[in-house]
């Protein structure tokens, strides 16, 4: 008698763990303790037990008894809380939002990093510059027409003799190439991000201030094969290996060759469309190897020491990765913008 | 320039199709921008490099074909050179040249009896090509000899020069001149003229004078053909604001031979064309060009390049390119440079034009040794942290201009700095360089307020910019916005306050383990007057944070929203800046929290009281926080209630009850005494 009480116990606390929902546990609650229910069913057979057992059973049966009333109780109780009320769980989570990085920054970060990859030290450089390092010291004569392209905006009167004190907002990133080359001595390896500054008047594909990266390394025996090799590992990394690039001649004051460098175009693949003016090529970095003269006027050997550089516009690169067609766009901050960059 | 295909073809034979030859061109570096077919033509656009004039011409650019082709360019000399017996005409001029360093080279001569009309067909379609309108013939045959061979041509009505006299002279002060456009300009004696014995009748090398012009009615003109200093030109034509044609390509240099072929060239085509009689050339000045020659090894070359390249192959590129070559011993050559090339003065010049015409793709990508070297980069890793909390806060990152308006500029210049000024803006948007960020922040604000955005939270880390005697000052901060919703949701909606952008602030500080940050209120006339503070860094001011006053942001169009807005000099925070901070080590022992009310005067800040627990028992006491502030019903006028928490920990032993009590105890007392403080 006393075993078919303890497997009612056990058979009791068995179903009770499998209990999901209050209808099951009303169920059970009439399964045990109803009034035909299991323990009913005991308390009837009480007269019919051996009187000297009578005693204990009885006492037995309503412990047991109690304990399954306080249990179910208690489980009620919860369920009433959770259950009951129905949870939506498609609300959206809270408010957690994480802000963004600004697209041109997000770009130089990513230039930055394919260069670090390549052994370059990030620079900063002064935006506040004068004509010596905006011009003369690139080997850029100040009136002659290779000048025009470097409008400039100048913060003294360009009238006054002395160039190192003639203060201007730098119009290239070059600038630092002098800079870093005065305070230190070869090898170097470096890449001077930043902004500059043009009197160009502002439309979709000019603005006024803008952001250029420069990058150069001296070292000896540098030379053509490596700017080529550098470059070209840049600009896969940059924008894919299904890309192909050329380098062409071209003119700058502080470099000798000189090369411009186009990657097929990546919106038509080569075939040409408007953004490529239908040339099926992208003008993207300007390079050469550093002038002897630019060397010159920081005191290396050129004969010992050979370099070469590059620069190139951040929002042009921006623009053509992300597909963003007015320049303006990047300084208008509109948050629409903004947060679709991660 | 434009560059007419069929006048090209007359110099060379070229058997490839114009989109190749474009190419071709493109990979040597004179790149072809554009094409176009125009009638049974095609006309090609070229970028030409300021370094070289020499492409500035027909002629110019055939010689570039020929080399990149390797064809041979034919040209017929005898069209190009007046011989004795063409001299026919006896007329009889004086030239005087006064301002030789202004002008090396000038040469006239008078053609008479000249037929002035139309020009035949031919000479029409190539002006025409050029994009020009055909005018009359001797007009046509000067520009179309500035065309074939780059050199500036002129022709004077002869008859309208009183007294048969030329001068090449300064103008005099304040002396104006009618050009051909109809403009009228007064000169400088900075400025060089052709004048006749009373007037100018020309700017030299930018244009000529309407007085004298080729009409109709000519019948003897003067021709002139010159070489003017490219400095002279150039600076004229800028203060005169007029360029043209001539004045491009004397600003870049034309080659002194080709003043004498254009000369003659001319000469004989009016003389075909047009009829008349040509008189012997009057020449002033100095007429050798200068030949230069340069030293260059093959190792150089090599070295330069990263290639082996053949000797054949280098001398073969120099004699295409007209450049003659001797080997002095073996791979060393000595280039003697065509008086053309102006450009190539040092050995790498002719690198350059070895690589060129040898093909970029033909040199083979390699990556070179790595430098390596240690890294320090310690401001950007600064920069990149506060970008990571700055976002981790929510905020998006802008990149404002860094000039603006001059008037905002002095509104806003809360640290009465001097102001630079650009010297020549473009408009009042870049008038002066920023000496805050604070405006322009404000601008993007107001930009995303009136276009439906509610929520507004941004950043930008940029330069600042003023003068501090004689230097310029450039320094970079950190500037925060705040504006609208903080977040809109179900589950809430909550604006942004002052306590959100003083939250952002310190996330930003704590990240270099600099301490003594502090808050005192400020008085800066942008902000509310009793929302905002300075920010303090080992008692130094860093920066500050408040409420943009109302009637600030009204001038920025925004009506229904604060604007919270914070700047810090981030060159002051680098200053302190701990990047790699040692381990302290976790208590051991159990800390003990107690918590202290009292009603003291409102304008007591809570902080000073936090502060002031914690200095007092700063080994035992780890952290006091400012749990409750309440003021109103219960509270006495005038008074707040404020709520504090202590922990106390001691890292050497387990306090005990009575101990911390003690402790409690003296911290109430002393409240008492220090602040008049009513312990709850």
């Amino acid at each position: 008698m006393f075993q078919e009480l303890d497997k009612l116990e056990k058979d009791f606390y068995q179903e009770l763990e499998n209990t999901k929902t209050a209808l099951e546990l009303s169920d059970i609650k009439t399964k045990y303790l109803g009034r035909k229910g299991l323990v009913a069913d005991f308390l009837k057979q009480i007269p019919s037990i051996a009187a000297d057992k009578r005693r204990d059973f009885g006492s037995r049966l309503n412990n047991i008894k109690k304990s399954i009333a306080d249990i179910i109780d208690e489980k009620e109780k919860k369920f009433s809380k959770i259950s009951e009320h129905f949870f939506d769980i498609s609300l959206p989570g809270s408010n957690y939002k994480v802000g963004t990085r600004h697209p041109i920054t997000i770009t130089i970060e990513r230039i930055n990093d394919i260069f670090i990859g390549l052994g370059f030290k990030i620079i900063e450089s002064p935006e506040i510059e004068n004509e010596y390092y905006n011009f003369q010291a690139l080997n850029i004569p100040l009136e002659h027409p290779s000048r025009d392209v470097f409008d400039t905006f100048y913060l003294e009167d360009p009238l006054k003799k002395d160039p190192k004190y003639k203060r201007l907002l730098r119009s290239q990133t070059s600038t630092a190439q002098i800079r870093a080359m005065e305070k230190q001595k070869p090898p170097l390896q470096i890449l001077a991000p930043g902004k500059v500054y043009r009197p160009d008047a502002t439309d979709a594909s000019h603005s006024f201030m803008f952001h250029q990266v420069e990058g150069f390394m001296v070292d000896k025996g540098i030379n053509f094969s490596h700017l080529k090799g550098v470059l070209s590992k840049f600009l896969v990394e940059m924008f894919g290996n299904k890309i192909k690039t050329r380098f062409r001649p071209h003119y700058f004051p502080f470099t000798e060759p000189s090369a411009e460098v186009d990657i097929s175009c990546i919106i038509c693949k080569g075939a040409g469309c408007s953004v490529c003016g239908q040339k099926g090529w992208l003008e993207i970095l300007g390079s050469g190897m550093i002038n002897p003269k630019v060397l010159k006027e920081v005191g290396y050997d050129s004969g010992k020491w050979q370099g070469f550089a590059f620069g190139m516009g951040v929002e042009r690169i921006a623009m053509l990765r992300y597909g963003i067609n007015d320049i303006r766009l990047f300084f208008d901050n509109d948050v629409r913008m903004l947060n679709q960059f991660k | 320039m434009r560059i007419s295909y069929n006048w090209l073809k007359e110099y060379i034979d070229i058997k490839i199709k114009p989109e190749e030859l474009a190419d071709n061109l493109t990979m040597a570096g004179l790149e072809v921008t554009s094409l176009a077919k125009v009638n049974n033509d095609v006309i090609f656009e070229m970028e030409i490099t300021p370094n070289r004039p020499d492409w500035l011409s027909i002629i110019g650019i055939a010689k570039e074909v020929s080399a990149v082709l390797s064809k041979k360019i034919n040209i017929k000399r005898s069209a190009y050179f007046v011989s004795a017996k063409d001299e026919t005409g006896n007329k009889k001029t004086t030239v005087e040249l006064y301002d030789e360093d202004l002008c090396p080279l000038y040469t006239a001569r008078i053609i008479e009896s000249v037929q002035i009309g139309p020009s035949p067909k031919w000479l029409r379609d190539r002006i025409e090509s050029m994009g020009l309108r055909s005018i009359n013939n001797v007009v046509d045959i000067t520009n179309f000899c500035l065309f074939e061979l780059g050199q500036p041509l002129h022709a004077f009505d002869f008859d309208k020069l009183s007294k048969n006299t030329l001068i090449v002279r300064r103008a005099k002060n304040e002396e104006s001149i009618e050009l051909i456009d109809g403009s009228s300009k007064t000169l400088t004696t900075d400025n060089l003229v052709i004048a006749d014995n009373d007037k100018p009748i020309a700017v030299a090398g930018i244009m000529g004078a309407k007085n004298t012009e080729v009409t109709e009615k000519t019948k003897n003109i003067l021709l002139e053909s010159a070489y003017f200093n490219p400095l002279s030109v150039r600076r004229t034509s800028r203060k005169i604001g007029i360029s043209s044609e001539s004045s491009y390509r004397f600003e870049r240099g034309v080659y002194i031979e080709n003043v004498f072929r254009a000369q003659d060239r001319a000469t004989l085509l009016i003389r075909d064309i047009c009829g008349g009689k040509p008189s012997k050339l009057i020449i002033k000045g100095k007429s050798q060009a200068q030949k230069n020659t340069i030293t260059i090894t093959k190792k150089y070359i090599d070295d330069t390049l990263g290639i082996d390249i053949k000797k054949a192959t280098i001398k073969k590129i120099f004699n295409s390119l007209e450049c003659t070559v001797k080997e002095k011993k073996r791979s060393v050559f000595i280039v003697a440079i065509p008086a053309f090339r102006k450009d190539l003065s040092q050995p790498v010049d002719l690198i350059e034009e070895i690589v060129r015409i040898y093909g970029y793709h033909n040199i083979p990508d390699d990556i070179p040794k790595l430098v390596g070297g240690e890294r320090k980069e310690f401001r950007r890793k600064c920069i990149e942290k506060i970008q990571n909390v700055a976002i981790g806060c929510g905020l998006n990152e802008a990149i404002t201009y860094s000039m603006l308006e001059k008037n905002v500029a002095e509104k806003f210049n809360y640290t009465n700095v001097e102001i630079i000024s650009i010297f020549n803006p473009l408009s009042k948007q870049n008038e002066c360089m920023r000496t805050t960020v604070l405006p322009l922040l404000l601008k993007s604000v107001s930009y995303n307020l009136n276009r439906q955005n509610q929520s507004v939270a941004l950043y930008e880390i940029g330069n600042i910019y003023y003068k501090l005697g004689d230097k310029f000052v450039e320094k970079t901060v950190l500037s925060i916005a705040l504006a609208g919703f903080k977040s809109y949701s179900w589950d809430g909606n909550k604006k942004f306050n002052y306590y959100d952008l003083k939250g952002i602030v310190e996330a930003v500080l704590k990240q270099f383990s600099v301490n003594n940050i502090t808050f005192e209120p400020s008085v800066h006339t942008i902000f509310m007057a009793n929302s905002q503070a300075d920010v303090l860094l080992e008692g130094k001011k860093i920066g500050v944070l408040g409420t943009f006053s109302k009637e600030l942001i009204k001038s920025f169009d925004i009506d229904n929203e604060d604007v919270y807005i914070a700047e810090i000099d981030l060159e002051s925070v680098f200053k302190y800046a701990v990047l790699d901070n040692k381990f302290k080590e976790i208590p051991k022992f159990p800390y003990v929290q107690r918590d202290i009310s009292i009603i003291v005067d409102e304008k007591i800040l809570a902080n000073s009281i936090a502060s002031f627990i914690k200095k007092r028992e700063s080994k035992l006491i780890q952290k006091v926080e400012i749990i409750d502030i309440y003021k109103g019903e219960q509270i006495p006028a005038n008074k707040q209630s404020l709520a504090f928490s202590i922990t106390y920990q001691d890292t050497g032993k387990t306090l005990t009850d009575g101990e911390v009590s003690k402790l409690h105890e003296s911290v109430k007392t002393s409240l008492m005494k220090e602040f008049s403080a009513q312990i709850r």
